[in-house]
């Protein structure tokens, strides 16, 4: 079987999870490059390529001239992933979404801000068909390695469906609600092992929401834990800034 | 059940206590309860200064040292070798409380059901189980005294009571009078030792609510609860977290994975605990959940606890430790769902 060509495209991000993503030992690249080709890679290498049979993207996609090479990148590889929390549910750079454009344009290049050229921030799967996600803020390395093998052999991506609270629980971490603190753990996809709790702050979301979250038992719970419902939506929208069921009336 | 006649006692100073448990740790690994991370849990100590003296509900049940969070149960290559890999050490688990007793003797035969579970009794073999008893409820969201389970027949090996200033104890099987004889030595102690500790703890227990109403007649109450609407009600509140089944000592649900090593040359096979409240629990290769609604899965829940696997092992499946309504961010607590449907209590 010839090894699948792997290209790596990044558009509005920081590009920290194409790092994270070749955080491997040096073992663990080996066996990776074994079973992949990695034909396009900035952070990595400097060759251009055209031609890929998966394509891993990251990074929100800002501006509507970004769009033409999303599609072609699309149109070229048989998979698509999305790699980090910019690129599968926008996360931080949704905040944006928030303020009106020419405020930010003016913000930003205060003596020309029509140079900025800006628009909505969007997920991938917004303007094209999305096969598998890494989700993360930033990605857990682990994650990509399986995820990527998983595809190669054919199978199913197999990230987790259930919250973090199921890795908190089996780590026997103490709940930070007994601290007090508003963790939105019960409604955020799980794999990242609880990372946030357990290291004494609290889960912000940034894995995105597990596929039925209860979010009106979400809120109620943050409000009976002190919390008032204009500071629970503050607290969504950090990192869920772009999901249409908490926060519907933004652009 | 609690007669004394033809049970003998034996005490222990607690120094003498410390002391043999720092002998024991010669020969075994030895699980106690202590600190971590500001956290009280069961989990392996390397001297007997480790151990907490004071008791506080942990959040997850000594299960996990016999059926563990996840656990390597296979190893296979691509050319087809398959090695079974059944991991046991020799340990001593110190100081289990009569709740998880008891809920052990519901995953003890759930394990050993036809064939066995290789992997979970290899570990209960190799084992010394020494329970202490309660004298009081641990605290407010424990319901032993509902369901009986602060009561201890069999379970565990050897069964300690805290007398103060010693431990008098009994052994409950052979292993148990062997590992006693050599460990705590054997003298002996009066019955009236044991009748005072038994007379303090029925005090105690005689001031809560005592059994659940119609407690052994649960699994037929719970045969027509179909359409109860507690189960909707309940649902609206419920996260379908999961945390109530990872913390329950006697769900003993688990999902199997087989992970391909990256270099594609050999592999694991895993078992991990899975929840049966995930809304992914039930769903089937062809694309269907057998219980997609939510009130389904509690219902489901309610029901292995307090009806088909009561049944199955004349106990109720719930011991009443607690420890799910602790979890539970929105309140559920089963106390109060039996409560409710046996008509004892209204909703508030
Ligand atoms: S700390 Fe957060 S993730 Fe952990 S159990 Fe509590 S709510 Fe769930
Ligand atoms: S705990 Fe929450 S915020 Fe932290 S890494 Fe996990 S999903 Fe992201
Ligand atoms: S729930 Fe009952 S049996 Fe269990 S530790 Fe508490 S008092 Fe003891
Ligand atoms: S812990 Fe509570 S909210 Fe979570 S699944 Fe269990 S009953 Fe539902
Ligand atoms: S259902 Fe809750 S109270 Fe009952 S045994 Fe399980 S964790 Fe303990």
């Amino acid at each position: 079987m010839p090894k699948p060509k792997v290209a790596f495209f990044d558009f509005t991000c920081c590009e920290g999870c194409q790092l994270c993503a070749l955080d491997l030992t040096a073992e663990q690249l080996l066996d990776l490059l074994a079973v992949i080709d990695i034909v396009e890679f900035r952070e990595a290498i400097s060759e251009k390529s055209d031609s890929f049979d998966i394509a891993i993207v990251e990074g929100s996609i800002t501006r509507d001239s970004d769009i033409p090479r999303l599609e072609k990148i699309r149109k070229t590889a048989n998979l698509l992933i999305c790699l980090g929390s910019c690129s599968c549910i926008v996360g931080i750079n949704a905040l944006k979404n928030f303020q009106k454009t020419e405020e930010l344009q003016n913000e930003v290049y205060p003596d020309a801000p029509h140079r900025y050229e800006t628009s909505v921030a969007r997920a991938v799967d917004e303007i094209v068909k999305v096969d598998a996600i890494i989700p993360g803020c930033p990605i857990n390395t682990l994650e990509f390695v399986k995820v990527v093998k998983n595809l190669v052999l054919g199978k199913d991506p197999d990230i987790p469906t259930y919250p973090v609270c199921i890795e908190c629980k089996k780590k026997e971490n103490i709940c930070v609600y007994e601290k007090g603190i508003h963790c939105l753990g019960p409604v955020i996809r799980a794999g990242c092992g609880a990372i946030c709790p357990e290291k004494g702050g609290y889960c912000f979301g940034c894995r995105g929401l597990v596929p039925d979250p209860n979010l009106d038992s979400m809120r109620e719970i943050m409000n009976k834990y002190n919390m008032p419902y204009d500071q629970i939506d503050d607290r969504f929208k950090l990192f869920l800034g772009r999901n249409k069921e908490i926060f519907q009336d933004v652009q | 059940m609690n007669k004394t006649i033809n049970r003998p006692f034996f005490q222990i100073t607690k120094d003498g206590m410390l002391a043999a448990i720092d002998k024991m740790l010669q020969d075994y690994s030895v699980a106690a309860l202590t600190e971590k991370n500001k956290n009280v849990v069961f989990d392996f100590v390397k001297s007997s200064a480790e151990i907490s003296n004071v008791y506080k509900p942990t959040i997850l049940s000594p299960k996990k040292f016999f059926f563990p969070q996840e656990e390597v149960i296979l190893e296979y290559t691509a050319e087809g070798k398959v090695t079974a890999i059944i991991e046991s050490k020799p340990m001593v688990l110190f100081g289990i409380r009569p709740c998880d007793i008891n809920a052990k003797k519901v995953m003890d035969e759930a394990f050993a059901e036809s064939n066995g579970d290789a992997n979970y009794l290899s570990k209960i073999e190799n084992s010394v189980i020494i329970g202490i008893d309660c004298k009081q409820v641990c605290d407010e969201d424990s319901f032993c005294y509902r369901v009986n389970s602060q009561e201890v027949t069999t379970g565990c090996d050897i069964l300690l009571y805290d007398l103060g200033e010693k431990y008098i104890f009994e052994y409950k099987n052979e292993k148990g009078r062997e590992f006693a004889i050599k460990y705590f030595g054997s003298q002996g102690s009066d019955h009236g030792a044991y009748d005072k500790f038994l007379k303090e703890k029925e005090s105690n227990f005689g001031k809560t609510e005592g059994p659940f109403k119609d407690l052994e007649y649960l699994p037929g109450v719970f045969e027509h609860t179909k359409d109860h609407p507690i189960w909707e009600e309940e649902a609206k509140r419920c996260l379908s977290c999961g945390s109530c089944i990872m913390v329950c000592p006697t769900c003993y649900c688990f999902d199997v994975a087989d992970e391909l090593a990256l270099n594609l040359k050999e592999g694991q096979r895993l078992r991990r605990w899975d929840a049966c409240m995930l809304s992914d629990f039930a769903n089937v290769a062809t694309g269907e959940s057998f219980r997609k609604e939510v009130s389904n899965r509690i219902r489901h829940r309610m029901n292995r606890k307090f009806n088909f696997l009561m049944r199955k092992h004349h106990q109720p499946a719930c011991v009443g430790c607690g420890r799910c309504v602790r979890a539970c961010l929105a309140d559920i607590s089963p106390k109060e769902i039996v409560e409710i449907i046996t008509g004892e209590k209204e909703r508030e």
